[in-house]
């Protein structure tokens, strides 16, 4: 005789709340089963229709918000998203993960343990599209485009970036260089993160203008 | 091209300098700027390829947010993390990453232990279970000798104890770490070839509850713990199989 309250034959409705009444359990300390969590996390992943999703949300969504209000780059830097949007995003990338590589739904602890690294990537590419914009007083320092700017704009990166290695005299302005246009640092942050090669920040400030001043010389267009 | 009002004005690199950093402050710079357009456009140019240097490089070379988090879970291939710690060696900002994402994986959460993977799970879900015996005599070949090299090669600790199970060899020791006792291991295949980062799970013996510490190995290597003292069951999760040694004395 068939398991009538086995998770794949029940309808969604009936394996949600059999979900919520195991996870209260679980939150007790008592014996709980797994299964129907599992279950939800199959259907939204598998054939995954608009409700079973929406069954993911309801069962898991504070979840993921809990870790996105707990994770280190949420507490030490102004995002500019409510936390709710960072924790849909998550969801929203396990589902294209999941497209991309249909994941091992045979465990709630691996799904969750995906899903709260998928809460990380989406808190780092915040962290990063963030540190990437112009402060507004540089913005309106910067000129209209004249012809060392459509320079940059046509090379790659990779050639742009061998251009900066040419005009640098030493490890120590590389080093320099790469904090500063790559990893994003402003130069009186340079002392920090470089302490050994730049105590001070005036020698920061000196060495950048020598970088900029030979890039300027060196790759200046002949029409300039 | 117009040239500077007052080129004495301002010792040599001084007006350079001011321009390297937006965020400084000088009052001399500042007072002949307010004079002299030569040195206004000067200071606007090279603030302006700064400002575009940053955004045309931006991250230009540094690790994607998925190896950042491959790195901080510890899952990445071998030959991948060393390619990747050697970036970080020479990237702070990747490195905070790296420590921030390391922060926020180590948050402990019970629900992802809830169903962590048990032996029960490793058979439902069509895995072969070899329970790995212990053999009392070196065996030729086998990792033992390496195991002196390649672990810590403390002389103190506990000889290596060589499992079997089929054509896999499994050389254990249990390094004392003061009270506790941290648990070394070396796989070796004479057969299939060994995954990158096969999962290894310490259970209290014979209770059906969570791993009590889990890791990746690195290529051939673990190490678990430090754990107390007790008796333990030891898996070794591989494409096919989970070798398991039982009873296993730390």
């Amino acid at each position: 005789m068939p398991d009538t309250n086995e998770p794949s034959r029940l309808p969604l409705l009936a394996v949600m709340e059999h979900c919520t009444a195991e996870r209260a359990k679980f939150r007790q300390g008592e014996g709980a089963d797994p299964q129907y969590c599992l279950e939800i996390f199959r259907r939204a992943l598998g054939t995954g229709t608009d409700d079973e999703w929406a069954a993911l949300h309801t069962c898991f969504f504070y979840d993921v918000l809990h870790w996105v209000r707990n994770h280190p780059a949420w507490r030490s830097a102004t995002l500019h998203e409510p936390a709710e949007t960072y924790a849909s995003e998550a969801i929203e990338r396990m589902l294209i993960a999941n497209r991309n590589h249909p994941l091992d739904v045979s465990s709630l602890g691996a799904i969750l343990t995906f899903l709260r690294r998928c809460v990380s990537s989406v808190m780092l590419d915040a962290l990063r599209a963030q540190r990437k914009e112009v402060a507004l007083d540089q913005v309106f320092e910067v000129p209209a485009p004249d012809a060392f700017d459509q320079v940059i704009g046509e090379i790659a990166r990779d050639e742009l970036w061998q251009m900066v290695e040419q005009c640098v005299a030493t490890p120590r302005e590389l080093r320099l260089a790469h904090a500063l246009w790559i990893e994003g640092y402003r130069p009186r942050e340079i002392p920090q993160v470089l302490a050994d090669d730049f105590p001070d920040v005036t020698v920061v400030r000196r060495c950048i203008a020598n970088i900029i001043d030979r890039l300027r010389r060196r790759y200046r267009p002949q029409s300039a | 091209m117009p040239h500077c009002i007052d080129p004495a004005a301002l010792e040599e690199g001084r007006l350079q300098a001011y321009a390297a950093d937006p965020t400084t402050t000088d009052q001399a710079v500042e007072q002949h700027l307010a004079r002299c357009p030569a040195c206004q456009a000067e200071v606007v140019a090279m603030r302006a390829l700064s400002v575009r240097l940053s955004q045309e490089l931006s991250r230009y070379d540094c690790l994607s947010t998925e190896v950042i988090i491959g790195l901080a879970a510890r899952i990445l291939p071998r030959a991948e993390r060393l390619a990747a710690e050697a970036h970080v060696r020479n990237c702070a900002r990747c490195a905070e990453e790296v420590a921030l994402t390391t922060a926020a994986l180590a948050q402990p959460d019970p629900l992802l232990d809830w169903a962590a993977s048990t032996l029960i799970d490793h058979v439902a879900a069509g895995l072969r279970r070899i329970v790995a015996a212990l053999v009392t005599a070196p065996i030729p070949g086998a990792p033992e000798l390496a195991l002196g090299v390649r672990l810590r090669g403390n002389a103190a600790s506990a000889a290596p104890r060589i499992y079997h199970a089929e054509a896999l060899t499994l050389a254990l020791r249990a390094v004392p770490e003061g009270n506790q006792v941290l648990l070394e291991g070396l796989l070796s295949s004479a057969a299939d070839p060994l995954p990158e980062a096969a999962p290894v799970r310490l259970f209290a013996a014979a209770t059906p509850a969570p791993p009590i510490v889990e890791e990746r190995a690195d290529g051939p290597l673990f190490a678990l713990g430090p754990v107390p003292p007790g008796q333990y069951t030891l898996e070794v999760e591989l494409p096919t199989t989970v070798i398991v040694v039982e009873d296993l004395a730390l």
